[in-house]
């Protein structure tokens, strides 16, 4: 099973079809043959990886599409052995780090070395230099980060580097200034839809104005989402044409609705145990919590009176914060369950808001 | 250095010389064993007990049915009424050691299964195949090795013993060069001295368990059996050690049978970890971090030798106090018949009956302690049994850190200084808590903008708590987080609780080098600042925190997500395209979920996407486990490996019944 997100995703510069400015600067750098270390930024479904490998492959030519993969064996100082699948051309090899979480450094610390130790060896390639690409930059550890920027600088002859990350927010500066920044905004919801009518084109079926923009609506600038939305409503064979179609949800998203509306449904401590116990189910099928405040958080505001909207986002982000920086996840989003909980039913009964500050 | 000049040139007997009284001097706490005060040879080392081992003192078992040289100590009982040196007996727990399973405080139960399992291994039968290792595991001092030294007697066969040498330089002598090598290679015996400790442990399985024959014709004149006793393990929290460990004891299994065909049982004997639970690495999301650092049967056994055949484990409960106080009482018969010294009253043994906690060893320790106490004064028996009580109270309190049951239900049950004494208490308990109340010092009275923080002064002392705490602090937190919502009537109440746990996460990293502190001190203060007063009694119950569970699962549903992932870049490799986690796991759950339609042929992703794709929303209500009264915390919370236990660990817990009821807490 290929996806259409893979299967018919634009393998060259010249495919791409939106952020024009950018593809066309993309193609000068590719040409200059001073290419820099990039960090290509921007949120997620907006085509970074894309990009990326449409840059590849305007560097290496059609070589970059013969690859390989291969997994790797990597020795921690405490002789844990860490495998790590990697996907590799001759030309380019990308990796994801931050699969092995805290040992990161490990990895970008041994690969990037040897990779950098030798010299390419095919002549007629077209460059002199090998790309290592980083997916998750941002969720790389202080240490390995540490140890990147090192990498960067001494082996710049052999190799370059281009990081993939959604936001440049958690990266550390000495990285940040060694790299061509270069963002990928999200498309706008015109863009997607001419990528979603480019994609039922190849694909071989007609996709009516109308569900197309209701896909592109319910993507939020994300094309993957979107193209894979797409994907599956045609794979229930649901009928394109209905104006009453309904886009396919995952299941968390409902399930994050359904607890904004248990949240709004009672306020007392029995209600507190029973969020908790959907918030743990939803972090055991791997939710990313941020995601589950965001989403909890966007429903309660669609539905919350116009005065309690700015405290509930703003607790909400007061929260995620210190989220990011604690352990565990559970205590901060109940703690900001129980403070909406607390606002909501306030505000319901009307008491004086004055009570709630005691608790700040 | 005189002394290592001399080593280097003289012959091993000097050596030894100084290797025994390392020893002797090193007499050890009394936790343990103690057998080398019972010794009067030098103290033999590991490898002193193989067959093989060529050494000038003679192989030695443990426990022999009449010993030669050794152990005048141990028939201190018939020896006792003309012994007149009292003082220097050593430790009551070597002396008065059970010779006969009546003697036993273990249940006989308990050892006729022991003694079956030995039968069986060591006469044969159609299952003596099996009967390959013998784990007993029980709380420290629920009589695990009397059991089997008493047996071994009953049954009359010999006990080898497997001890970790200490690392001294020459101290894990290797017998073998020790004897004939190293008189050729003077001078350098250091390359060969150092042989790793688990070698020797093979090759110690490997001979006790193959040659057996010199060993039996020198100790009594006729081949007796043996057993191989292992109760000093060696470093199984480092992970190639354990590997090494787990193969020999694997390769122990397979080996089919001694020279002349008989299998010789190896027993293993380990005891429960305390009630300090270790939090180690194990909080964090990361798949690379959860390492099971808990030492228990689980990890020193390998987990197919577990569920293997060859494994016979037999669990040991702490020793009922009916059987001790007769114990204790015996021994003290025994000891205190037609001499000047006092007599312990019941009172005392009582005492001890009760804050041994089961721990029969420890009884017999804090009994003599007490004898030792009272026997100065020579007043008189009322003033020595006092004196005794008030040193045990000494000795005793440090020992007990609190039930985890009664730290949280301390915490949460949050008493104040006038709260309505409760409807069970007895006259007694009123009136200690009167005394209590009187002691506590009124809180000053707040100005008025913060009167909203006027609390009752608390019948808590957090310091005590922090002190006695059989857990840190984030595993604190945690039971504290699971089980608050029950005492809390209004929702500000919640907020306040919720919103310390979430500052004190927040506050500092979670290894001990970096957390903050305070940790504890602030959450039981903030926790008890926000309880209402009093806290309403509605029977709650307790339970152990969900966390772990849902981070088990996380962790799986992490690994699901990665097999996905690898699952696509395999059948569609990108150029530079690969799944992201977060991404997959939010997005690609609208197309994993539709069942494919027939006619498509194309391959499927794994099923296990199901762990983080499917997600149903289910009005009911689900409860966690159950915290008991006597759970120890966080053993298996711990444990990775517990899918085995878990059915087992379900039905106790229904067996157990009678969660504690709102009002027992009074006690503590």
């Amino acid at each position: 099973m290929s996806l259409w997100v893979d299967k018919y995703r634009p393998k060259t510069l010249d495919e791409l079809s939106y952020h024009e400015g950018l593809t066309t600067r993309m193609r000068a750098l590719a040409n200059s043959g001073d290419f820099p270390h990039l960090l290509v930024y921007g949120p997620s479904g907006a085509g970074k990886k894309t990009r990326i490998s449409c840059i590849l492959r305007e560097l290496f030519g059609k070589g970059v599409e013969r690859l390989k993969i291969d997994q790797r064996v990597f020795l921690t100082p405490s002789k844990r052995k860490l495998d790590v699948n990697i996907v590799q051309s001759n030309y380019h090899i990308e990796l994801t780090p931050s699969d092995v979480g805290n040992y990161d450094r490990v990895v970008i610390q041994d690969l990037l070395k040897e990779i950098a130790q030798t010299q390419q060896v095919d002549l007629n390639a077209k460059q002199r230099f090998k790309v290592v690409v980083i997916n998750e930059a941002d969720l790389l550890s202080r240490d390995a980060q540490a140890a990147l920027r090192r990498t960067m600088e001494k082996f710049m002859s052999n190799m370059r580097i281009i990081l993939c990350a959604n936001s440049t927010s958690r990266l550390i500066a000495p990285i940040k200034s060694r790299c061509l920044l270069m963002r990928v905004a999200a498309p706008s919801p015109e863009e997607i839809k001419t990528v979603l009518q480019q994609v039922a084109k190849n694909v071989g079926f007609d996709l009516p104005p109308e569900a197309s923009e209701k896909i592109a609506e319910d993507s939020n600038g994300n094309l993957r989402k979107a193209t894979l939305v797409l994907e599956a409503l045609k794979m229930q064979s649901k009928d394109l044409n209905s104006p009453s179609l309904t886009i396919p949800k995952p299941d968390w998203e409902s399930y994050c609705h359904k607890v904004a509306d248990l949240i709004m449904s009672e306020q007392t401590p029995a209600k507190v145990m029973e969020v908790r116990g959907k918030f743990y189910e939803l972090l055991s099928h791997c939710i990313p919590p941020t995601v589950i405040l965001k989403t909890v958080a966007e429903r309660l505001v669609d539905q919350m009176d116009e005065s309690l909207k700015a405290d509930v986002m703003y607790w909400a982000a007061f929260y995620e914060r210190r989220m990011r920086m604690g352990n565990k996840k559970i205590f901060h989003l109940e703690a900001w369950v129980i403070k909406v909980m607390c606002l909501y039913k306030h505000y319901f009964f009307d008491v004086d808001m004055e009570d709630l500050n005691a608790f700040d | 250095m005189p002394e290592s000049a001399a080593k280097a040139t003289s012959s091993t007997g000097g050596r030894k010389a100084s290797r025994t009284s390392t020893l002797t001097s090193n007499c050890q706490p009394p936790t343990k064993k103690l057998k080398s005060l019972s010794f009067t040879v030098p103290p033999s080392f590991a490898f002193d007990k193989s067959p093989k081992g060529i050494d000038s003192s003679p192989p030695q078992p443990i426990s022999q049915p009449t010993p030669p040289l050794v152990n005048n100590k141990r028939k201190g009982k018939q020896k006792e009424a003309s012994d007149s040196s009292l003082d220097a007996d050593g430790l009551w727990v070597d002396r008065y050691e059970p010779l006969t399973t009546e003697q036993l405080v273990v249940h006989s139960k308990k050892v006729d299964d022991v003694r079956h399992w030995l039968v069986e291994a060591l006469d044969g039968g159609r299952l003596r195949k099996y009967r390959r290792i013998l784990a007993l595991t029980g709380p420290a001092g629920s009589g695990k090795t009397a059991t089997i030294k008493v047996l071994a007697r009953e049954l009359g066969f010999e006990l080898m013993e497997w001890k970790n040498s200490t690392s001294t330089p020459y101290g894990g002598m290797y017998p073998l060069l020790d004897a004939s090598f190293t008189h050729f290679i003077h001078g350098t015996p250091s390359d060969l001295d150092i042989v790793p400790q688990l070698d020797k442990f093979q090759e110690f399985l490997n001979r006790a368990s193959t040659s057996r024959s010199v060993f039996g014709e020198t100790s009594s004149g006729q081949t007796t059996r043996q057993a191989i006793l292992l109760e000093d393990l060696p470093n199984i929290h480092h992970a190639d050690t354990r590997d090494k460990f787990h193969d020999a004891l694997r390769l122990f299994v397979q080996r089919q049978t001694s020279r002349d065909g008989e299998y010789i049982p190896l027993v293993v004997i380990m005891s429960d970890l305390g009630t300090r639970g270790e939090l180690e690495d194990n909080v964090g999301y990361s798949s690379f971090r959860g390492r099971n650092e808990v030492l228990g049967i689980r990890t020193a056994l390998p987990a197919d030798l577990l569920s293997a055949p060859y494994v016979t484990q037999i669990s040991f409960n702490p020793v009922a106090p009916t059987l001790m106080i007769k114990v204790l009482q015996a021994i003290a018969d025994q000891r205190f018949q037609g001499s000047h010294s006092p007599r312990p009253t019941k009172k005392v043994l009582d005492m001890i009956v009760t804050c041994s906690r089961g721990d029969v060893r420890g009884a017999i320790m804090e009994l003599q302690l007490s004898s030792l106490a009272s026997k100065p004064t020579k007043k008189g028996k009322s003033n020595g049994s006092n004196d005794s009580v008030a040193l045990l109270k000494l000795a005793s309190q440090r020992e007990q850190s609190m039930a985890l049951f009664h730290l949280i239900g301390k915490v949460l049950y949050n008493k104040r200084k006038g709260d309505p004494p409760s409807s069970s208490a007895t006259k007694r308990d009123r009136e200690q808590l009167r005394l209590l109340e009187q002691s506590i010092p009124n809180p000053e009275k707040l100005p008025s903008h913060l009167k909203l923080h006027n609390r009752k002064a608390s019948l808590v002392d957090v310091n005590t708590l922090y002190a006695d705490s059989p857990i840190d602090s984030s595993l604190f937190s945690l039971y504290l987080h699971q089980n608050y919502t029950q005492y809390c009537e209004k929702l500000e109440e919640c907020g306040g609780i919720a919103e310390w746990a979430s500052w004190i996460d927040y506050s500092g990293p979670e290894e001990w080098f970096q957390a903050n502190p305070h940790r504890f001190h602030l959450l039981t203060l903030g926790t008890l600042h926000s309880l209402p007063i009093p806290v309403p009694r509605r029977s709650q119950k307790m339970f152990k925190p969900e966390f772990f569970e849902q981070l088990k699962r996380t962790r799986e549903a992490s690994n699901a997500a990665w097999d996905v992932s690898e699952w696509f870049s395999r059948e569609m490799p990108q150029v530079c395209g690969k799944w992201n986690k977060d991404d997959l796991v939010c997005e690609a759950g609208v197309i994993l979920n539709i069942p494919s339609s027939p006619r498509a042929v194309h391959p499927k992703p794994p099923q296990s996407h199901d762990l983080f794709s499917r997600l149903i929303f289910d009005e009911g209500e689900h409860l966690p486990s159950r915290l008991e009264e006597d759970d120890p915390p966080s053993q298996h919370d711990f444990h990775e490996d517990e899918f085995a236990n878990r059915e087992t660990e379900i039905t106790d817990e229904v067996a157990d019944g009678g969660w504690l009821e709102g009002d027992d807490i009074e006690d503590f």
